[in-house]
């Protein structure tokens, strides 16, 4: 068994102040006055796959494919986004890393041709990461 | 489970020296660090546990309080060797992060102390997720 990881970057902005729609319903969701403000940040995304190396390509999976799959179903989606509003489920989900991280697990997970989806690791800062291995874990 | 990694430093001295040696035999055991210097430790802490579905965080501010309190505060600008966690043991990054340990893992509102990384400069660190039985 193998572990590739290859890394991406994309940037959005956020508030944990909630969505249009929370405060048509008049929900309110927590967090410091800091987090209510809208903000960004520039994430840093490791998307590791693990499985057996193919005898003939001599690979896990085809980095140029986990590249193309990535960037589509998650950079182009979130990359130069508003969260909050622009970006489902974060319509009326916090868009906390944590919540942020299992949403990629979750577009990512079973869409790979090759190799198994073992691990994302989401920084928000060069300080604070957080890390998820799918629910079984 | 998720987990969550959250990077401090600080910065403390010590001088290596086991309290069982004499002055002559600790000089030859740790050489340089028999002296009195200092590091920009850094610490990763890392917490395992469930989202807060209220917050969507796993960590509550009392826990990130608690670490500063504990730990950063506690050992930052500090002498190591006159803390009382170190008048039996010398502060090599091993105890230090066994003792850090000691500090959090107590520490457990919804989370669990799942592991610990100690950088004591760019080229040493030292790891530790307690004594669990794997």
């Amino acid at each position: 068994m193998i572990f590739i990881t290859k890394t991406f970057e994309f940037s959005c902005a956020h508030s944990y102040d909630g969505s249009p729609q929370a405060a048509e319903e008049g929900r309110k969701f927590p967090g410091d006055i800091l987090s209510k403000e809208v903000h960004g940040h520039n994430y840093l995304l490791e998307v590791t796959v693990k499985g057996p190396v193919d005898q003939q390509s001599g690979m896990v999976i085809n980095l140029t494919e986990l590249k193309r799959i990535v960037q589509e179903r998650v950079i182009h989606v979130f990359d130069h986004r508003f969260l909050n509003w622009e970006v489902p489920p974060f319509n009326e989900k916090l868009p906390t890393s944590e919540n942020i991280s299992v949403e990629i697990w979750n577009l990512l997970d079973g869409y790979f041709p090759r190799g198994t989806l073992h691990r994302i690791r989401l920084y928000e800062s060069r300080d604070f990461y957080i890390e998820y291995f799918g629910e079984r874990d | 489970m998720l987990y969550v990694t959250r990077r401090y430093s600080f910065s403390a001295a010590h001088q290596l020296s086991a309290p069982q040696l004499s002055r002559e035999e600790n000089e030859k055991l740790y050489g340089k660090c028999y002296y009195t210097h200092g590091h920009e430790y850094i610490l990763e802490v890392t917490w395992k546990g469930k989202v807060n579905p209220g917050t969507g965080r796993l960590l509550s501010s009392d826990i990130e309080d608690a670490v500063q309190e504990k730990v950063i505060t506690f050992l930052g600008h500090s002498y190591l060797n006159k803390k009382a966690i170190f008048v039996h043991q010398p502060p090599t990054g091993e105890n230090l992060l066994k003792e850090i340990w000691g500090l959090l893992s107590p520490v457990n509102e919804g989370v669990q102390l799942h592991r610990l990384k100690l950088s004591e400069t760019r080229n040493n660190a030292f790891e530790y997720a307690g004594e669990k039985i794997n």
